[in-house]
């Protein structure tokens, strides 16, 4: 009875009290229920990602013992971010590309979850229709794309579209292409736009968008017009890589879709019927009602976006990894394993760079998600 | 057609008039729904037709004749009958464990006080975003030295790399952080009495996890079970990388074997598709809600 009204009064004293009640014997449970997940999610998570971090700085072959492995200093990362292979940039070219191309599709979702939200006749029927490929395996996924669709003779897609039949998959022709420091300058500037929005966003709401938009093709413009080439080999968008694109927002759009639906329930309809009354029109009653009701799940849909784009690997090799569809994920994976396999260092330094990339934004989520709490 | 949708619509929402009207919402639904699926149907068609007829005609054809062949010989030759039991040999034991460790973790960091709960949250949450090309070859490595008699499965190679257990393992690593802050969130939202007065009658720690919090967070395990069951169970990754020994592979590697190995007949590897595709649907279907649910339950924070 004391400690309950305590608790009401004063949570946090209550709390160390309750602490104190505690016996030895609850203490070590408790120690052992956070221990043991603990400690098999560092060793098997945290650890080694650690060791990579390591490796990243030596030379070894896998196959060979660990004690053949030296220290090589910055060497493999001077390497990637050279001349060898000319890989790493390509990669992350295309890493940009799903970026953009994923945020459009999280735009299709959320337009899919606002039209299904207005209780349209058959909204279970499309909202089933349009997750389904969300829970097919990604090997179903890729074959159904790889083989129903793409195939060169008897594709449907080739049936569909009139002429000879197009190597979707084969083709690593560029649809159009820059030379590296454009687009060093693009990623630059393509950074400079998520950190205005991401900053700005909290000050100016939708309108950090457009003043991101021109900030950071500001920036591109102008670190790839400072930038000499390092490179002579071409970077772009090749055509393979957008038939990629197109399995992919098959799969990200019903995701993102559901996300916003639960959302969507959350929000106030009396909000709305006032905005209706109001006479407000369908496009400013969403952007001043319905979107920012919906930030939490923004949030959470953006990191989601950008991690996927950022860590995509699965489908790109259920639909085989040709020539131009190369990303961060099969770089590391390559240096690894497979053909090119038994390069620990220059795959771990790969590994480093995505990493490196991701971590940023998985901060991001972490401290919009725990602040309140300290 | 569409004035009677028109007119349940406008008994619906009297407040605002639309400016899109319901028809041309109706009608673009529809086109984005008939193209959502072409892919599907398409495999699914495929599925029941001969393969001969398949090469000369393609899919948009009359169908001459429709059997279930396909399903048997995919079912044969790609050993889909042990894959399963493979898939279903990893998927209870992590789902089991995956739903005890995070709700163990969640009970433990929201319902008492300790200095380092909130860091603990941060560990699993943070850890689940990584991407898995980042870890995967230390993963090997750590497995590698752990010597392991594996009797329980079928293959012993005196270590974890390669075995059910390891792929069980890492995936209860990973995915604990996903649940953990999801259910963490959930535990936020019961009130704290329940357990106070529990604690005020003597109840050990261990009884107040067991008899009180962990039947009120049903709906989140219900929830985190479906989403659970169909990630792991589609799990291509860790699945297809530490399970190198045939016999060994799980589910999804049946396509993978169905294409290498002979010229690749499509009919047949459309078949398997759709076996494969059939318990995450069923499942899916079942539990449509509370897989809905379970999507935003971290999101919305209760």
């Amino acid at each position: 009875m004391r400690t309950t009204s305590d608790e009401a009064t004063a949570p946090r004293k209550g709390r160390r009290s309750r602490l104190q009640q505690l016996t030895g014997r609850d203490r070590v449970w408790l120690k052992f229920a956070i221990g043991i997940p603990l400690a098999l999610h560092l060793i098997l998570v945290w650890i080694p990602a650690m060791i990579t971090a390591l490796l990243s700085f030596m030379e070894w072959d896998n196959l060979k013992p660990v004690g053949t492995a030296k220290f090589v200093g910055f060497r493999n990362y001077w390497q990637i971010f050279t001349i060898f292979d000319n890989k790493l940039f390509p990669a992350l070219f295309n890493n940009l590309v799903l970026i953009v191309w994923l945020t459009l599709c999280s735009a299709v979702g959320m337009l899919f979850a606002y039209l299904l939200d207005k209780n349209v006749k058959g909204g279970r029927f499309y909202q089933s229709d349009f997750y389904m490929p969300v829970v097919l395996s990604i090997a179903v996924v890729g074959f159904i794309w790889k083989a129903v669709m793409f195939q060169t003779d008897r594709g449907l897609l080739n049936k569909l579209i009139p002429g000879k039949g197009i190597d979707f998959l084969g083709d690593s022709d560029f649809v159009f292409s820059f030379y590296d420091d454009r687009i060093l300058g693009a990623l630059i500037g393509f950074g400079v736009f998520v950190l205005g929005v991401m900053i700005g966003g909290k000050r100016l709401g939708l309108r950090a968008v457009p003043v991101s938009v021109v900030a950071g093709v500001g920036v591109a413009a102008l670190v790839s017009a400072l930038l000499p080439n390092f490179y002579d080999s071409k970077l772009g968008l090749t055509k393979n890589f957008l038939a990629i694109l197109i399995a992919m927002a098959w799969r990200h759009v019903g995701y993102v879709m559901v996300l916003y639906l639960a959302g969507l329930k959350g929000v106030d309809p009396s909000l709305r019927e006032a905005a209706g009354i109001d006479g407000a029109n369908e496009v400013s009653s969403f952007r001043h009602v319905v979107f920012p009701t919906l930030r939490p799940i923004n949030a959470v849909v953006a990191v989601i976006t950008v991690i996927e784009a950022l860590r995509a690997y699965d489908i790109i090799a259920a639909l085989g990894t040709q020539r131009g569809t190369e990303v961060m994920g099969t770089l590391v994976t390559g240096s690894l394993t497979g053909e090119g396999g038994g390069r620990v260092g220059i795959g771990s330094a790969y590994g480093m760079v995505l990493f490196i990339l991701c971590i940023g934004f998985i901060i991001y989520y972490v401290v919009n998600n725990f602040r309140e709490e300290n | 057609m569409s004035s009677p949708v028109t007119t349940t619509t406008s008994v619906y929402s009297p407040k605002q008039k639309s400016k899109v009207p319901r028809a041309v919402l109706q009608a673009f639904l529809i086109t984005m729904a008939v193209a959502w699926m072409i892919p599907l149907f398409g495999a699914a068609l495929s599925a029941f037709r001969n393969e001969q007829e398949l090469r000369d005609n393609g899919v948009i054809s009359i169908p001459r004749s429709l059997s279930l062949q396909n399903f048997r010989d995919a079912f044969d030759q790609g050993d889909m009958g042990r894959k399963f039991i493979n898939t279903f040999f990893i998927l209870i034991p992590a789902l089991l464990l995956i739903l005890l460790f995070s709700s163990l973790v969640g009970f433990a960091c929201t319902r008492f006080s300790g200095r380092f709960n909130v860091t603990f949250l941060v560990i699993f949450t943070a850890g689940n975003l990584m991407p898995q090309q980042v870890i995967f070859q230390p993963v090997f490595q750590i497995f590698k030295r752990i010597p392991w008699a594996d009797v329980i499965s079928d293959t012993n190679k005196g270590n974890l790399l390669g075995t059910k257990i390891g792929v069980i393992l890492i995936h209860v690593a990973f995915q604990t952080g996903f649940c953990t802050f999801v259910i963490s969130n959930y535990m936020k939202t019961l009130p704290k009495e329940l357990t106070e007065a529990a604690l005020v009658d003597g109840a050990s720690v261990s009884r107040q996890f067991w008899g009180i919090v962990l039947p009120l967070c049903r709906p989140a395990l219900a929830a985190l079970g479906t989403l659970e069951f169909t990630w792991l169970y589609n799990d291509f990754f860790w699945g297809s990388v530490m399970l190198q020994d045939g016999v060994e592979k799980p589910i999804t590697s049946s396509i993978a074997q169905l294409s290498g190995a002979f010229s690749t007949q499509d009919s047949l590897v459309a078949a398997a598709s759709v076996i494969i595709a059939i318990p995450t649907i069923t499942v899916y279907f079942l539990l449509q809600k509370h897989f809905i649910g379970g999507l935003t339950l971290g999101a919305n924070k209760g």
